[in-house]
């Protein structure tokens, strides 16, 4: 009743929005799109000023990049997709693990008495810090220990939000399934996974995030190809527009890769009264 | 003829424990039935313990002492011969009305062909067959326990127990209810057993009502409501049930009061 009022009051309130957003349209547009970018343009100018280069450089260089390649001949497209394919291979295994284990934990009260506190140690380390103990268990298997990074930073938020999310729901639901006889795995499949669902998502969307920083500072530490890496040598190099090139390019597919998640959020969870992306 | 009822509830005791480890004995020795086709009410002061007998009943709950029997046969924890209506709303949000009829008959693993007709026809019987593909937040809060209801009923259970379903609607959409659902049992001919604590809501629904005290829950009354029906709420018959109920119903609540003049523990449940 109360959501259905509330839907009402949303659908009522849509065209008012509108309308509002209609008459103040100049001072929308000043505060959303005018100021963010006079800000980033000052930003700009500073890091401009401070690492002696300019737009041109920076354009230059993305085009260099994308054509020549970098000083060891290595093309901008090879270096993303090795990030991808790093961040995508550490970021599975990380959905593989820390899903079914969030369940466990938020579903069996002696999973989360015996683990909870064991995950409570290991997560404030950071997972950067994790790099040079990672080369020495993956002997020097570059690419073991930056998928092994990757995982640990997606793991947690994949977790603990997992966990959480398990946690919230509705004993009311899980009486009704069992009303109806159903056992321990559909109880699990038909109504705490689905109820768990948003939490899940939104897991998975900071899990990625954070992924993804990881992986460009795991890829400092070598590796031949790779955003990061390649940032590292083109600094060594003394290249700065294709630093800032790469930064770039780092922070637009991060953007990117997130909205996918949000639209796959939306269209999945459109059950949810309140769901605002 | 005691081997016929539908339902039959035997010297039911249940005693918790509390974290103190003091025990607590919410139901007294519980005996009644209910017969195949019959309405029957369960009425009780606040906090007395209908919830936790209807939870024991449906399987949800363990019980300390005595049987419950369905056809007949025992039935202990996790059994499902019994369709719940819960007294929140329960319906999946995410699933459509539709979906959330239809789980029941999808946990059973119900071919595909067969799942199509019942529905169509359980969206016929509760009048919902244009809101199937709407979400629970989309739709009313009567809508909600009529879906609710069906949901239950789909699957045929022996018994429909329902946990006050009609206490957070308003006056208006419980009168309609309360017709819907005795409609609704009238073309599927169910056993219910339905706890509430509206007297006027009992009287109007009921076969039988029977009364409990306050906790640990014993049967202190039982009435048989020989009015036909559909009944006039405001009819001389209905109004005397009524007040009888009333009259018992007041009588335990200074219980209560007295009780704790002299301070016994109050458990609330």
């Amino acid at each position: 009743m109360e959501s259905q009022q509330e839907a009402a009051r949303v659908r009522q309130s849509v065209p008012q929005g509108r309308k509002d957003s209609g008459r103040f349209d100049i001072k929308n547009i000043a505060i959303k799109i005018i100021l963010p970018a006079i800000i980033l343009i000052i930003l700009w100018e500073v890091v401009a000023f401070l690492s002696g280069t300019s737009i041109i450089d920076v354009v230059n260089a993305f085009i260099r990049l994308s054509i020549e390649g970098d000083s060891e001949g290595h093309l901008l497209i090879d270096h993303v997709r090795m990030s991808l394919f790093r961040v995508v291979l550490g970021f599975l295994v990380a959905i593989l693990t820390a899903i079914p284990f969030g369940i466990t934990i938020g579903r069996y009260k002696i999973m989360n008495d015996v683990f909870g506190p064991v995950v409570d140690a290991i997560r404030p380390i950071p997972p950067i810090a994790w790099i040079p103990l990672s080369i020495l268990m993956f002997r020097a298997n570059l690419i073991g220990a930056q998928v092994f990074i990757i995982w640990i930073g997606a793991f947690f938020p994949i977790l603990i939000n997992t966990t959480t999310g398990v946690q919230r729901t509705e004993p009311v639901h899980v009486d009704v399934a069992k009303t109806f006889g159903a056992t321990e795995s559909q109880i699990l499949s038909k109504i705490v996974i689905p109820s768990a669902a948003p939490e899940i998502f939104a897991g998975l969307r900071i899990g990625f995030g954070i992924g993804w920083m990881c992986l460009v500072a795991a890829e400092m530490i070598g590796g031949g190809l790779g955003l990061g890496y390649l940032v590292l040598i083109m600094q060594q190099v003394g290249r700065t527009g294709e630093v800032i090139s790469a930064m770039l390019l780092i922070g637009l597919i991060g953007f990117l890769i997130s909205y996918v998640f949000l639209i796959m959020e939306r269209n999945i969870l459109r059950w949810r009264p309140g769901v605002s992306v | 003829m005691r081997n016929l009822s539908k339902l039959a509830v035997r010297n039911l005791s249940k005693t918790f424990l509390t974290d103190e480890d003091e025990s607590v004995k919410v139901l007294d020795s519980i005996d009644f039935e209910v017969k195949e086709g019959e309405f029957v009410s369960i009425l009780g002061p606040s906090g007395c313990g209908k919830t936790t007998l209807l939870r024991i009943i449906a399987g949800l709950l363990r019980f300390s002492e005595g049987e419950i029997l369905i056809d007949g046969v025992r039935v202990g924890l996790g059994h499902n011969r019994i369709g719940f209506i819960f007294q929140q709303e329960s319906l999946f949000p995410w699933r459509t009305v539709r979906g959330n009829i239809e789980f029941g008959l999808e946990l059973k693993g119900m071919s595909e062909g067969m799942k199509q007709d019942l529905l169509e026809k359980m969206l016929d019987l509760i009048g919902m067959t244009e809101y199937q593909d709407n979400l629970p937040h989309e739709i009313s809060g009567g809508q909600a326990r009529k879906t609710e209801m069906a949901r239950s009923l789909i699957t045929t259970p022996d018994i429909l127990v329902a946990d006050e379903p009609l206490s957070n609607l308003d006056a208006q959409t419980r009168n309609f209810l309360q017709e819907e659902l005795l409609r609704i049992r009238e073309r599927t001919g169910s056993t219910v057993l339905f706890v509430s604590h509206n007297v006027d809501e009992t009287v109007f629904l009921s076969d039988r009502i029977l009364v409990l005290s306050n906790i640990p829950a014993r049967i202190i009354a039982e009435y048989t409501i020989d009015i036909p029906k559909p009944r006039d709420r405001t009819s001389p018959e209905c109004l005397s049930y009524r007040s009888q109920i009333l009259e018992v119903l007041r009588a335990e609540r200074e219980k209560i009061l007295n009780d704790r003049a002299t301070q016994r523990p109050q458990v609330s449940i």
